[in-house]
């Protein structure tokens, strides 16, 4: 509604005489468009293009009219009509029902609701105490903005892996509301099988903060400002500084068992930890990864660090170690393990499959975030058989992909549809990323302590713990073994502003690249709050970089700058 | 207060890395080791003809080519210690030993080995994983790191790095703090005989020049010490913080008329002249010492102790208020004010947070912090002879 219009009608209300005139004008207007000449100035517009246009003209003039007409018919409406139509479109029919197939799945994803009356009760309690619980609605725009401009089996790919994730989420919270007595509040990049070998649930203490920043990029920033008002210096990583703020806010869910967290991936991580320990007041269990986890005497350390984590869960909650579960879930890990290594394999080829987020999401979602999940390998097993129908057909999943690249550092969350974008814009396919690589080891389960250590070396391989803390060695040959290995046109390093880990190296990466003639687009970027760099902060290096350096020329021109700092 | 002459001595020492003393001692052939953090063990690299060196950049007022490789959103004292090196004033060292305090001084040691070593096999570079949380389990791995630290030493520089060996340069460690101590409890009288910045000048010589060329100077300065009158101020202060290693800083927050006793940060004497045990076997001891005596927010556990050791410095050095100095980009003592300041906050105690850069800069914004800091525990001290 216009000012003009809000403005008559706050009058209207207080003068009889507005309010009859617009009455009388709204009954004109009626009776113009009831008129037989109106209709059939319509009919005559339909079949002749001269027609309609001196029908717009005509109700562009009209002051009654015109507001509506101008939003219809303006070229910036056409434009933007054009635009939109094309945005929802997914190629052919097939390719428009698979999209709203999982479309609709996913609403059904995020609606669901628990059984039972009380249940219902807590959780929409819950909602009112947490409101950040609504955002999670946003999750089937999320995939919408995933799959923009996507078809054929990349399409399916990423709805299935999304509403996968949603579930996980969904079932989390469930978790820490329904039966906070069996689950622990948890930090990301801890081994989660342990919890499910020892029936407990988890609920991820990033969620209100971290994941859900990829379903609106404004929604998190009052935590950051939160924390920053209690005196953290607003420069430190806002990765690790959101938790603390959304537990300062008293947002964070608090089951009061046990809170499990680690050294990861840095200073500021287990740092921040702390003030959720001193806030909640709960127990808690540090895991401390080793620097040097290559060597064997760290390794075995760890190990027995875990073995007192489960001690400590066992004392804190009661529940007890199933030394078969584990090897149930280790089993399920090496699966997951053996099917992603066939994934990247497969993106080795000329036509990589799986590129993008269909490469990182999956992988962030169920080796780092939630690892272990019996669930997890029926995904896998179907983005597995996708993958390789997709291979099969030499279908890659960006259509056209005109660059391959590796993406070095965490990729933007506040920025959910950067992947899309870049395949949109410029047909850029990344092949492999540094959160999704590492070397793969198959645990042994034949013992407790094989277990363990096959765990333990799996999380010393990830990635927080390999690439952002690890020796230089682990950084840099990585990045050369990667290149050896995915032939990229260029490495797209995005350095984020509070990184300090990654942004110590940034000379050695430069000087690297300079050596092995390799372009490297190295974008500064907040991961988690786009009011330090916006999103066309981020699209403008990148196009400055893909112009200059690549000489590439836009795949869709209209894609290089446009305006969206304030959506979703 | 007259100025004592065997200052000056202490004070040249640290105009540049390669100072006097440490000149000397290269030319007598004895082996400069570099090393970054109060978790490095210097007893153990004090053995033989080595002797430890802690990095500091007291020439280093800019730091392009370190901005180049470590982008300016990393902490100035990495910035600087690698500028430093890039700039060829550590020539004279023979090795660096870092501890894995945090991720910025991590990624200084690697691009110090990526840009200056080029397979230099007579160059020890070694980072000790010293653990961030003190469990059983993590003292092997320590006391192998440590074993692995000497092996390298031995073959490299061709050191007995023997049990007995080591063991000697603990007990002579030990009897050099015990000096320091003397001289650093002057600072707890309640007219001090000796100003923060001139203390933390000496301590900071202390650790950039071989010490058994130390022992007479202090000696010497001990003496002039007890002869001397004490010092009366407005208000007796505790900095805590991240690294300084300028004593220009600590004379500038004195300019305001108070005495800094009591020096709670990286580079700081507390933590600093505990007694190492000599009895057991070494690298043992060496591994729980500095895993016990941490107070370094790193340690992820230890906030309360960090916590209760700094109000047991007030008590001890009778300070009436905490200058909370941390260092920009400086993200373990960043979070520390929401911490360990917290906690002494919310019993009351006067604090006031202070951010800045490595070096010297910022003077009259920090002045007036200072001064505003020490009128209001005036106030508070008034405030409460009134109510009494």
């Amino acid at each position: 509604m216009s000012d003009i219009t809000k403005g008559m009608l706050a009058q209207a209300i207080l003068n009889d005489s507005i309010k009859n005139m617009m009455m009388e004008q709204t009954k004109a207007g009626m009776a113009k468009f009831k008129s037989p000449e109106f209709k059939a100035a319509c009919m005559k517009a339909v079949a002749d293009p001269a027609a309609r246009e001196a029908l717009i003209k005509q109700l562009m003039a009209d002051p009654l009219t015109a507001p509506v007409a101008f939003k219809l018919f303006s070229p910036e409406a056409q434009a933007a009509m054009k635009a939109q139509s094309k945005k929802k479109s997914k190629g052919n029919a097939k390719d428009q029902w698979v999209d709203f197939k999982y479309w609709l799945k996913c609403w059904k994803t995020c609606m669901h609701q628990p059984e039972s009356k009380e249940d219902k009760a807590k959780m929409k309690q819950a909602q009112m105490d947490f409101p950040w619980m609504i955002d999670l609605m946003k999750t089937v725009s999320m995939g919408k903005r995933y799959t923009e401009g996507r078809t054929g089996i990349a399409l399916q790919m990423s709805w299935k892996a999304i509403i996968h994730q949603a579930a996980a989420t969904i079932e989390q919270l469930n978790n820490v509301f329904l039966d906070p007595e069996n689950t622990v509040l948890a930090q990301i990049m801890v081994p989660t099988q342990i919890y499910k070998a020892m029936d407990l649930h988890h609920f991820c203490a990033e969620t209100p903060a971290n994941i859900l920043i990829m379903m609106d990029q404004h929604c998190h920033e009052k935590y950051i400002d939160e924390v920053v008002n209690h005196g953290l210096p607003d420069d430190t990583c806002n990765y690790a500084s959101q938790t603390p703020g959304v537990v300062l806010a008293g947002h964070l869910p608090n089951p009061g068992t046990a809170l499990i967290c680690s050294n990861l991936p840095c200073e500021a991580g287990f740092s921040s930890y702390a003030i959720v320990e001193r806030e909640l007041g709960i127990p808690t269990y540090r895991l401390d990864v080793p620097y040097n986890f290559k060597t064997e005497e760290d390794r075995a350390a760890y190990v027995k660090d875990m073995f007192g984590m489960i001690a400590f869960l066992e004392e804190t909650t009661g529940h007890k170690m199933d030394w078969d579960k584990l090897r149930k879930v280790c089993e399920d890990t090496n699966k997951l393990g053996e099917i992603e290594l066939e994934r990247w394999e497969m993106n080795r080829s000329e036509n990589p499959p799986v590129c993008n987020d269909m490469l990182w999401f999956p992988h962030l979602c169920f080796f780092s975030m939630d690892a272990g999940r019996a669930d997890a390998v029926p995904l896998f097993e179907d983005l597995q058989k996708l993958g390789r129908r997709a291979y099969m057909k030499k279908e890659c999943s960006v259509k056209p992909m005109k660059y391959r690249a590796i993406l070095w550092n965490p990729p933007t969350f506040g920025y959910t549809y950067f992947w899309s974008w870049m395949e949109r814009c410029w047909g850029i396919g990344v092949v492999q990323d540094m959160e999704t690589y590492g070397p793969v080891n198959v645990i042994d389960t034949t013992s407790p302590e094989s277990m363990l250590e096959g765990l333990a070396l799996q999380w010393c391989n990830a990635a927080m713990s390999r690439h952002t803390r690890g020796p230089a060695e682990n950084w840099m040959g990585d990045v050369a073994k990667l290149t050896e290995m995915y032939r990229p046109d260029f490495i797209l390093n995005l350095n984020h502003m509070g990184c300090r880990s990654s942004l110590g190296l940034t000379g050695a990466m430069k000087e690297w690249a300079n050596e092995n003639d390799m372009p490297v687009c190295i974008v500064d970027y907040s991961m988690y709050d786009s009011r330090v760099v916006s999103r066309q902060g981020i699209r403008d290096q990148i196009n400055n970089f893909m112009m200059n350096i690549m000489h590439a020329e836009p795949l869709d021109p209209s894609l290089l700058v446009f305006d969206d700092d304030n959506a979703w | 207060m007259e100025k004592i002459k065997e200052l000056a001595f202490f004070e040249k020492l640290l105009n540049t890395p390669q100072n006097s003393l440490v000149d000397k001692a290269v030319k007598e052939g004895r082996i400069p080791i570099a090393y970054n953090c109060y978790t490095a063990p210097e007893a153990l690299l004090s053995v033989g003809k080595a002797f430890p060196v802690r990095l500091r950049a007291p020439q280093t007022t800019s730091t392009e080519l370190a901005t180049f490789y470590m982008s300016p959103f990393t902490c100035s004292y990495s910035r600087s210690i690698l500028e430093a090196a890039l700039d060829d004033q550590y020539e004279f060292i023979q090795g660096m030993v870092f501890a894995a305090c945090c991720v910025q001084i991590q990624r200084t040691a690697h691009n110090y080995k990526l840009q200056k070593l080029k397979g230099d096999e007579k160059f020890v570079h070694y980072l000790i994983d010293v653990p961030r949380k003190e469990f059983d389990a993590y003292v092997p791995a320590l006391v192998a790191d440590l074993k692995k630290l000497a092996g390298l030493m031995e073959t490299t520089y061709g050191l007995d790095m023997s049990e007995e060996n080591i063991r000697k340069a603990i007990h002579e460690q030990n009897e050099f703090n015990k000096l320091l101590k003397e001289i650093s409890d002057f600072r707890k009288l309640d007219k001090p005989k000796i100003t923060g910045s001139e203390w933390h000048m000496v301590y900071t010589a202390c650790k950039t020049a071989p010490k058994d060329m130390l022992v007479e100077p202090l000696k010497k300065l001990k003496t002039a010490l007890e002869k001397r009158e004490g010092f009366e101020a407005k208000a007796r202060l505790m900095v805590m913080g991240s690294i300084c290693d300028n004593p220009a800083y600590i004379e500038l927050i004195e300019s305001q008329g108070c005495l800094v006793v009591a020096d709670r940060f990286c580079y700081g004497s507390l933590p600093g002249m505990e007694m190492i045990p000599e009895e057991g076997d070494v690298f043992t001891n060496l591994a729980l010492f500095y895993l016990e005596s941490n107070e370094c927010p790193r340690m992820m556990e230890k906030m309360e102790f960090r916590a209760e050791r700094a109000e047991n410095y007030l008590e001890e050095y009778k300070a009436d208020g905490i200058i909370f100095e941390t260092l920009k980009f400086c993200d373990v003592w960043g979070y520390e004010k929401l911490k360990t300041l917290k906690i002494l906050e919310d019993k009351g105690i006067p604090c006031v947070r202070i951010e800045r850069e490595y070096a010297l800069s910022g003077e009259g914004q920090m002045k007036t912090r200072v001064q505003a800091f020490i009128e209001s525990i005036q106030n508070k001290q008034l405030t409460e002879k009134l109510a009494k």
